[in-house]
């Protein structure tokens, strides 16, 4: 450690990192202080709304985590060259959505170990919730092979590059290869490819699968019928698609410099996709809520005024509508992907309003009782609950941060022989190392 | 007119007599109602379900919302004393003066609930889960840890639950909850450990009007059966397909 200079380890990249590991840190102590204490006295759910936002947060992560599959396929599998740069990227983004996706939904459960001990024991075929997890179990396997054999090949690829390379990391990806041999290369693209076109599959089955979880309960009105799992691939693209452009960005346009061209031009493609995507989605969500409404039918219309006149009202209207979709889409329509800020600030809001999108959801089929009360259940989430959310989202920063400085991405890959630096830019500056690192 | 101090014992022994045997015939008779299957009782182990099919009857006329069968139920089963953990409970509604019906949950915790003066009228509905035939909370159940029996009733598996909570979510009746002291969803399951050995469950026993009545669909005597032929019986929201086994007279449009 003696070589790092004390600069370079206070550099803003290794501070976010510790930050982020802290955060982590402090967000699992509240899981197990709310599995030592109960869920009883650490949840406010209850028997009128035993789903609380850990199972909307659940959504929030593996939406965007089969949203990306789908869009890291358009270049590695469709071959549209221009998405080519961010399959890495997409991947890794993914990868760690779905464990951050799999914390939160196993803290939610009493006996989460039970889940692994008795899952392909006794199995209910009958049960959307049973084939959602073996479908999410399989897609996650196949995306991490998928992303272990891209970075093998560009390991590979590296130290062809770059013969004298001492990264340890490389070298493990690169193990049973020879960085000479052309065949190790054209093979880890071959199994990276068969396993990304079965990921693309499973990404979609998965998804519907979910939405089929909540559109299967025939007593919850507005989660009850074929909408759901449509609308989850929708919206698991219009959210994974922003993140990966946020990220894109962040790595990229934040040092100060511009992009290389075919970064700046997929970001560019990408904004332009998010405003077709969320435009489909802003009707989704308009007719969903007028279908709903029309003709004041009691079960349908209690859940929606839950949303529209009720407690979820600012949650909605704020949180989904105005910060999700309008100032978006204002944003997106104005800078047409042509302004740093505009590529940063939209898909943010996207990816934000999505997690109240999310919330409201789950929690207003809920809140309505459908038992014989007139007054709505209430619900707010617990501190803990809170916190668990907290630690997901940083244990998903962390690990993406790590990957994505330590890992050989497509898209961050040296130019021609540049070794130093743990995540070397794609131009290299004085400034670089002191830019922000969470892209 | 005098009385010999053996007359006299002869009638105050009469009429104490007299008042203790009238007094205790309807008690005998509630006991004999509500105890008759004390009468077929048999030994757990030689308990055959497949003669068996579970059904209860609420009498809606009949509740007077005493509560009662909420207590025996907690009693009975060991469920935690807190007001919305439990497996049977009652929904008071009311028909207010705009002729609107209103809805509100009684639990077994409730001490008691104000009389609105301005409503025209008003009933209970009691209510447990309603052991359906096609029960969603079966379908959904990731693991199998719920199960209907030979018998109709649907039970939990302690151990294979890892309380995930969909099944709360999926029953239409809202007659599941998760236990905190188990860790696994609790329900009414007919107090199946009664049932088996001839006893009928907990509620339909502490009812002091008789407005459960439970009974086996398949034994052509049994009165649930012959009132299930003969009545015009209803289900609680029959759209749903559930096929309850649980009916209700007098269930009232907007009861949901």
């Amino acid at each position: 450690m003696a070589s790092i200079s004390q600069e370079r380890l206070l550099s803003r990249s290794n501070l976010w990192i510790a930050l982020m590991a802290a955060v982590t840190l402090g967000g699992f102590t509240a899981i197990v202080v709310g599995f030592v204490i109960g869920h009883h006295a650490t949840f406010n759910t209850s028997t009128g709304v035993p789903w609380g936002i850990l199972i909307s947060t659940y959504l929030f992560f593996v939406l965007p985590a089969s949203g990306l599959c789908l869009l890291s396929s358009l270049g590695h599998i469709f071959g549209i060259d221009r998405f080519k740069p961010i399959g890495h990227r997409a991947i890794l983004i993914a990868i760690t959505l779905m464990l951050s996706g799999f914390l939160v939904i196993a803290s939610d459960l009493e006996s989460p170990w039970r889940m692994a001990m008795y899952l392909f024991v006794t199995p209910n075929p009958t049960s959307p919730m049973w084939w959602m997890g073996c479908l999410y179990a399989v897609y996650l396997i196949l995306l991490i092979l998928e992303f272990i054999f891209l970075c093998r090949a560009e390991a590979i690829r590296r130290l062809q590059a770059s013969p004298g390379s001492t990264k340890l990391l490389y070298r493990i990806l690169a193990i049973w290869s020879n960085p000479d041999m052309e065949y190790f290369l054209q093979h880890s693209k071959k199994v990276a490819k068969i396993s990304g076109t079965a990921a693309v599959f499973f990404a979609i089955a998965a998804l519907s699968m979910l939405g089929a979880v909540f559109g299967f309960t025939s007593s919850r009105t507005i989660w009850h019928g074929p909408f759901l799992p449509v609308y989850f691939i929708l919206s698991a693209s219009v959210a994974g698609s922003s993140i990966l452009t946020l990220f894109l960005v962040l790595k990229h346009r934040s040092k100060g410099q511009e992009p290389a061209p075919e970064i700046a031009g997929v970001t560019q493609t990408l904004s332009k996709l998010i405003l077709l995507l969320i435009g489909i989605y802003l009707v989704f969500t308009v007719w969903n809520i007028l279908a709903a409404q029309y003709g004041l039918i009691p079960e349908s219309y209690n859940s929606v005024k839950v949303l529209v006149n009720g407690p979820l009202a600012v949650s909605f209207w704020a949180g989904e509508i105005i910060i999700g979709l309008i100032i978006p889409i204002a944003i997106l329509a104005y800078t047409r992907g042509k302004r740093t800020w505009g590529l940063i600030v939209a898909p943010l809001l996207i990816f934000v309003g999505t997690f109240f999108a999310r919330y409201n959801l789950v929690i207003a089929g809920q809140l309505s009782p459908i038992v014989g009360q007139d007054e709505l259940w209430h619900y707010f989430p617990h501190i803990i609950e809170i916190l668990t959310v907290v630690a997901a989202v940083g244990m998903w920063l962390l690990l993406y941060s790590l990957g994505s400085r330590l890992l050989p991405l497509e898209d961050n890959a040296p130019v021609s022989g540049q070794e130093e630096g743990a995540n070397p830019p794609l131009v290299p500056t004085e400034t670089a190392t002191d830019a922000p690192e969470i892209g | 007119m005098t009385v010999s101090r053996r007359q006299f014992l002869m009638i105050s022994g009469l009429t104490v007599g007299g008042v203790v045997v009238y007094g205790s015939l309807p008690a005998a008779l509630w006991l004999y109602q509500n105890n008759k299957l004390d009468d077929e009782q048999t030994d757990p182990a030689a308990y055959q379900a497949g003669k068996y099919q579970w059904a209860m009857i609420v009498d809606i006329e009949k509740c007077i919302g005493c509560r009662r069968c909420l207590s025996a139920c907690e009693q009975e089963n060991h469920v935690p004393h807190e007001p919305e953990l439990y497996r049977t409970w009652l929904e008071r509604y009311e028909i207010a003066a705009d002729g609107s019906l209103q809805a509100e949950l009684i639990t077994k915790t409730d001490l008691g609930f104000e009389p609105d003066n301005d409503s025209l009228n008003g009933f209970f509905v009691p209510k447990l889960c309603q052991q359906c035939a096609n029960p969603p909370c079966v379908s959904v159940c990731p693991l199998n840890a719920t199960f209907r029996t030979d018998d109709g009733v649907i039970l939990m598996d302690q151990e294979r639950c890892i309380g995930c909570k969909y099944c709360v979510v999926a029953c239409p009746y809202g007659a599941r909850f998760l236990n905190p002291e188990t860790l696994v969803v609790d329900k009414c399951t007919f107090c199946y450990h009664r049932i088996t050995q001839g006893l009928p469950p907990a509620c339909v026993q502490a009812c002091p009007r008789g407005a459960r009545s439970f009974g086996n669909l398949l034994e052509p005597e049994d009165p649930v059966r012959q009132r299930l032929l003969d009545e015009s019986l209803q289900v609680i929201r029959p759209s749903l397909g559930t096929k309850p086994r649980v009916y209700y007279t007098g269930l009232r449009e907007g009861v949901r």
